[in-house]
């Protein structure tokens, strides 16, 4: 005794001596000695305190029962998990009682559990007696000696249930009295981009990724930040797709959740090394065999926001993944679609994604908060008439300098000309189109809950990769929005200032646009130029190096003055919601080179829901 | 700076490999010296164990050997691989250091796992480009690597890689390689690179090839690739092939191909194919089309065709008034 307990335990020992068992059977018996009676109790009423009442007893056998807590994390920071080992500050086991009252001399009294046996653990007082003990399963104990015991009930696992009978034979082995009670464990719960943001966590490659991560900083404070030295971790920058964040709601308080992909990329230890230790729980689902699909990393599983959808409520979101939902199709593994399909609460719903070259949902939607509008939300999604309108009214001679050496398009002619407005035509049709309709209907959404950002798409490998960074993919840390920058504009729009974009202009009359002074290819302005002869070297003109000129307007309120014109960054901003803010951020050599966008290289952490409970939810 | 070497080849083996020198040194055309005897050697050996090893003796030539090898390398007349051999040698002696370290770089992966190089460290340039084609051609390389090659020839997309990129997409023993030279070939600016498509559709042996060369030819929206694009909608086997094939005659837009895709969406047994034809029909347009779409909308049994058949109508033109 003892290592369990605490004040609370005692309390509820103190309670329990007060309380009359509820009998189940009474024996037929004519004899005056007073009954047996047995007693087995739980925080059934999820109250968060064992205090025996008749809301609990009433609660016993219906479900959820006993919510017992998956043990998962790691009390003891000994990098085991606390239901695989002994863990001497463990704090996770849910309380119980077993009370017994007017024992006959000849009463055998017996636990019996029933279930999945393999799954929970019964202490009794400080010992485990039933269920998985010492690695065998145990399904029944005869108690000896015991009138009145504190139990705690523990899960190795998800979607568990047991059921724990207290039964009380007489001399003549039948049965005078007994009680029964249900252990159930919580879903995993997955957040979604409404909750509110804890902490951002994000790969340090250097100076690779330093503008990325100095804006992720400024935009939603340092100290919210964690870094994580990517060289430690082979290179592997992709924080979002290896892990996915959770949590799991008890009566005794949540517990934060690191689901571990099987990805198993060179970041594969992170969640182990950083995120699993005193109440953070870990898990993983799934069995890589060779090499794990790209549908079974996170970036392409998410949660919406609570909705309705034909009248059925889904306060916690619905979850969705990419899969290709044909017969034999490409999904995520078994193992992680069973798992989230037994989740029931955040009912998961598929997304065909296996038109994309990586696959993920988190390429072309995201959900934003929207204050001020019914839902408390807005779908992002990327669209082909958006698109097609900017490019169609921009002049073909505008410059896309910044694209010339990765994407091999100079100017937005060059786009008009190539196949890629074929591709993208047939991308709308085939595939956004469908998906804009499946959404709606999924998500119980309507045309105006969605809004559309532009967004280009390029055929690599036979499916669809951004062309243009994915805008979409972004990162909410609140009223936050962490964009990648798409970098459509050229560096020097507007130099001389009279309000007019520049591009295909030649300022200094040498017979070449002055993006084409560039001579080094290196994406900027080359030191020393005077493009537009105002006297001053134009490199003074963008002194932070953000390719945004130093005077004008500061459309993004981050102290500097733009004049930039990015169509595709006012298009987002115009049907922006309010209250939030762009952040545009150069992910352009850290991550879109390599196929992935802000959102696929942070992830962040949530606040559990503390104002509805799972178990609060009808059938 | 020298190069770094190959693995030493003993035994057995190593006899065999001296045969094959001997032989291809004796088979060798006559030229102007030395160096263009061994690079014209070198060039043919397809060992590349061997041919780590026999460069060395040109290597170990040093800067003497520079002029020739830059001559062979920049002469048009010259055979491609003798070329390359040459660039390549040129390179390990004049760019030794740089060369070492780019070939001892491990590539990254993309988000989808796929490998590629970093632009910097060491910094990637033209200059590398007949190291690249040394990687891809002749030396030793994991798949992997190569693939990661490839993809930095498609991104540098120089010309003057194309005739390697072609020579792995008919020769590389890695399907994966093959693929990728696929995608690098069609974003190639080179001209030549679709007759190489185009050999690559209309004989290579392998239907995932076959149909990834039909829709590189469709992006690159060469009107050369047509009449072999019709012949594969009309008589390929391999269903992805012939879907790749509507879809780039649609991309390709010449009117001349809607005769071959009215019959594809009339008759063709794939959902897919006809689904593509659709498409591809209503880019191009016309009096044709629009009668086959109409039908297609109509009368198509499987949902999907009907609702692209409905979709590229809406797209058309409005009919001729009389």
């Amino acid at each position: 005794m003892g290592r369990l307990h605490g004040m609370w335990g005692l309390a509820a020992l103190l309670a329990l001596v007060l309380v009359v068992g509820c009998p189940t059977e009474e024996p037929d018996d004519d004899d005056a000695s007073p009954a047996s009676e047995a007693d087995l109790d739980a925080d059934t009423d999820q109250n968060g305190t064992l205090d025996a009442s008749d809301a609990e007893d009433a609660a016993e056998v219906d479900e959820p029962g006993a919510v017992v807590r998956v043990n998962v994390d790691d009390d003891n920071a000994d990098a085991t998990l606390d239901c695989d080992g002994a863990c001497a500050e463990e704090n996770d086991l849910a309380p119980g009682a077993l009370t017994l009252t007017d024992l006959g001399s000849g009463d055998t009294v017996v636990l019996w559990l029933d279930g999945d046996v393999d799954l929970v653990r019964i202490w009794l007082e400080d010992e485990p007696i039933l269920g998985l003990v010492d690695g065998v399963e145990v399904t029944d104990v005869e108690l000896e000696g015991v009138d009145v015991a504190d139990l705690w009930f523990e899960a190795m696992d998800f979607n568990v249930q047991a059921t724990l009978t207290l039964e009380v034979f007489g001399g003549d082995d039948e049965l005078v009295a007994d009680d029964e009670l249900l252990l159930s464990t919580p879903p995993f719960m997955m957040f979604n981009h409404l909750d509110p943001a804890r902490t951002l966590y994000v790969m340090n490659q250097n100076i690779s990724n330093a503008q990325m991560r100095n804006g992720i900083k400024e935009a939603v404070g340092e100290e919210n930040v964690v870094e994580f030295p990517v060289g430690q971790y082979g290179w592997d920058v992709w924080i979002q797709d290896e892990l996915e964040f959770g949590y799991q709601q008890t009566p005794y308080g949540p517990m934060d959740l690191v689901l571990d992909s099987i990805r198993n990329g060179t970041l594969d230890p992170l969640p182990e090394d950083h995120m699993l230790g005193p109440d953070f729980g870990w898990l993983t689902r799934g069995t890589p065999s060779g090499w794990a699909s790209s549908l079974d990393s996170f970036g392409n599983l998410e949660c919406t926001p609570p909705i309705t959808v034909d009248g059925v409520e889904h306060p916690f979101g619905r979850i969705y993944y990419g899969c290709k939902e044909t017969v034999g199709g490409d999904c995520v593994c078994d193992g992680l679609k069973e798992f989230l399909d037994a989740q029931e609460v955040q009912s998961p719903v598929k997304l065909d994604s296996t038109w994309l070259a990586v696959g993920h949902v988190d390429e072309f939607m995201v959900f934003v908060p929207d204050a001020g509008s019914d839902k408390g939300f807005k779908v992002i999604m990327s669209d082909w008439g958006v698109t097609r309108d900017i490019l169609e009214s921009l002049d073909p001679n505008f410059a896309l300098p910044r694209w010339e050496d990765d994407h091999h398009f100079l100017t937005v002619g060059e786009i008009l000309e190539s196949t890629v407005i074929a591709y993208n035509e047939d991308m709308d049709a085939m595939h956004l189109q469908p998906m804009h309709d499946k959404i709606k209907a999924e998500f119980g959404l309507t045309d105006d809950d969605i809004i559309l950002i532009p967004a280009l798409w390029e055929r690599v490998w036979g499916a669809a990769l951004a062309l243009a960074p994915g805008m979409a993919n972004l990162a909410v840390y609140d009223d936050q929005l962490l964009i990648a920058d798409p970098y459509f504009r050229t560096p020097d729009e507007d130099v001389n200032g009279d309000g007019q974009l520049n591009s295909g202009e030649d300022l200094d009359g040498d017979g070449e646009l002055d993006t084409d002074e560039d001579a080094n290819g290196n994406g900027e302005l080359d030191e020393g130029e005077d493009i537009n002869g105002n006297g001053v070297l134009d490199t003074e003109e963008d002194l932070n190096g953000n390719w945004l000129l130093d005077e004008g307007e500061d459309l993004n309120g981050n102290g500097l003055l733009n004049t930039f014109r990015d169509p595709f960054q006012l298009a987002f901003l115009d049907v922006m919601p309010d209250g939030l803010t762009a952040n545009f951020l150069d992910n352009w050599e850290g991550y879109h080179l390599w196929w992935g966008e802000v959102h696929c290289g942070t992830n962040i952490l949530r606040e559990p829901r503390s104002d509805l409970y799972w178990w609060e939810l009808g059938e | 700076m020298t190069p770094h070497g190959g693995g030493t080849v003993r035994g057995p083996r190593a006899v065999s490999h001296v045969l094959t020198v001997l032989s291809l040194w004796i088979a060798a055309p006559a030229l102007a010296g030395p160096v263009d005897e061994r690079v014209a050697a070198l060039a043919e050996i397809a060992d590349g164990g061997l041919y780590v090893q026999e460069r060395e003796p040109l290597l170990a030539m040093g800067e003497a050997a520079l002029p020739d090898l830059e001559r062979i390398a920049g002469d048009p007349e010259t055979d491609w691989r003798v070329r390359a051999a040459a660039a390549a040698a040129r390179g390990w002696i004049a760019e030794g250091e740089r060369f070492e370290a780019f070939a001892a770089a491990e590539p990254g992966m993309t988000r989808a796992g796929l490998p590629r190089y970093a632009k910097g460290e060491p910094e990637v340039g033209l200059d590398l480009l007949p190291l690249l084609v040394e990687m891809l051609v002749w030396t030793e390389q994991d798949p992997l690597r190569k693939l990661a090659v490839v993809d930095l020839l498609r991104r540098l997309g120089d010309p003057s890689t194309v005739d390697a990129l072609g020579w792995a997409l008919a020769h590389d023993g890695s399907l994966a390689v093959r693929r990728a030279c696929v995608e690098a070939l069609e974003r190639a600016k080179d001209p030549r690179a679709t007759g190489l498509l185009l050999d690559a559709l209309q004989g290579d042996g392998l239907a995932e090839i076959r149909a990834a060369a039909a829709a590189a030819l469709g992006w690159r929206k060469d009107p050369a690739a047509l009449p072999a694009l019709l012949r594969a909608l009309a008589g390929e086997e391999d269903e992805n092939c012939r879907s790749r094939a509507a879809q780039s005659i649609g991309w390709i837009g010449d009117p001349a191909g809607d005769l071959s895709l009215v019959m594809a969406l009339r008759s063709d047994p794939s959902p897919r194919v006809r689904t593509q034809a659709a498409l591809a029909l209503g880019r191009l347009g016309g009096e044709r089309a629009r009668e086959a779409l109409y039908e297609a909308a109509t009368s198509d049994p499987d949902p999907e065709v009907v609702r692209h058949a409905k979709g590229a109508i809406e797209g058309l033109e409005p009919p001729a008034q009389d």
